[in-house]
């Protein structure tokens, strides 16, 4: 069984909130495309000012792709690049 | 000079359009829409000619084999309500991120009309960005803005790493349409390469 990562919680909250998704968020694989789970471009925004609202971080220019926010397991990946540990 | 403009050279793409006298009579009922005119106004030198991946989201037509990717389509549709509930939910945060201070002006004239036209200038810069195969390329929001006239008429002008990644395909006119009634707001890009523009100019003399 894949051990979770305690930022995946957070996140999961975040997605359940904001990303509109068609899956359960507390569930949905850490490695499934959250795009093709029902979130837009425009959800995926929300989720980005809600996870710099919950983590206190800014995501820079260069972060803001549709790769970064397409799974748990990439937003985590990000969220550690920016210091949030 | 930016970062994303490392020649030092002036890049930026702008695209204008004016009203679409056809559809005047239905703008006062379902709000503001705009067709573009194909006037391919352009400031910055081509580069090379880029060929990127084909991806879910852009449409490129090929005009024979082994030609330059010569028309570029994106799309984009909004829900209206999901835009008012950004604005409530993140509020300044959400305008700030995404819009230029002018395209926040324009939208604040009308406040009853506010979140209808921040939804289509949303969908715009998606648009922009599925057009142009961007969507992995990093790109502020705000270096994709739409700029409305006094005239009426509008036009899509492109900054920083937007406007390189433009100016380094082989594109010589930008179309830019946006729409929004009832619950949705919606944007239609299009592009077309240099020599499609040519061709299309010399047939129709």
């Amino acid at each position: 069984m894949t051990q979770l990562h305690p930022l995946d919680a957070q996140i999961r909250a975040v997605l359940a909130d904001h990303g509109r998704l068609n899956q359960n968020a507390e569930t949905i694989a850490a490695d499934d495309d959250l795009y093709q789970a029902g979130m837009t471009s425009h959800a995926s925004v929300n989720v980005m000012l809600a996870l710099e609202g919950t983590f206190e971080v800014e995501f820079p220019d260069h972060m803001l792709t549709r790769k970064v926010f397409a799974s748990v397991e990439t937003i985590r990946s990000a969220l550690i690049e920016l210091g949030v540990s | 000079m930016t970062s994303c403009d490392p020649s030092g050279r002036r890049v930026k793409f702008l695209a204008n359009c004016t009203r679409d006298p056809r559809i005047g009579g239905r703008q006062k009922a379902t709000g503001d829409t705009y067709h573009a005119q194909l006037q391919g106004e352009c400031d910055f030198e081509f580069g090379h000619v880029a060929r990127p991946k084909m991806t879910h989201c852009a449409n490129r037509v090929a005009e024979a084999r082994g030609s330059p990717s010569s028309l570029r389509v994106g799309i984009d549709i909004v829900r209206i309500e999901h835009v008012r509930e950004s604005l409530a939910h993140f509020g300044d945060r959400f305008i700030r991120r995404l819009f230029s201070p002018q395209e926040v002006h324009y939208a604040m004239k009308s406040i009853g009309l506010a979140a209808e036209r921040l939804a289509a200038r949303f969908a715009a810069k998606e648009a922009t960005l599925k057009a142009f195969e961007m969507s992995n390329v990093g790109i502020d929001w705000r270096e994709i803005e739409v700029v409305k006239l006094p005239s009426g008429a509008c036009r899509l002008a492109l900054h920083g790493r937007a406007a390189a990644v433009v100016a380094e395909t082989e594109v010589s006119e930008i179309v830019l349409s946006l729409t929004h009634d009832g619950d949705y707001a919606a944007a239609v890009v299009t592009a077309m390469g240099v020599a499609t523009a040519s061709r299309t100019r010399a047939q129709s003399q």
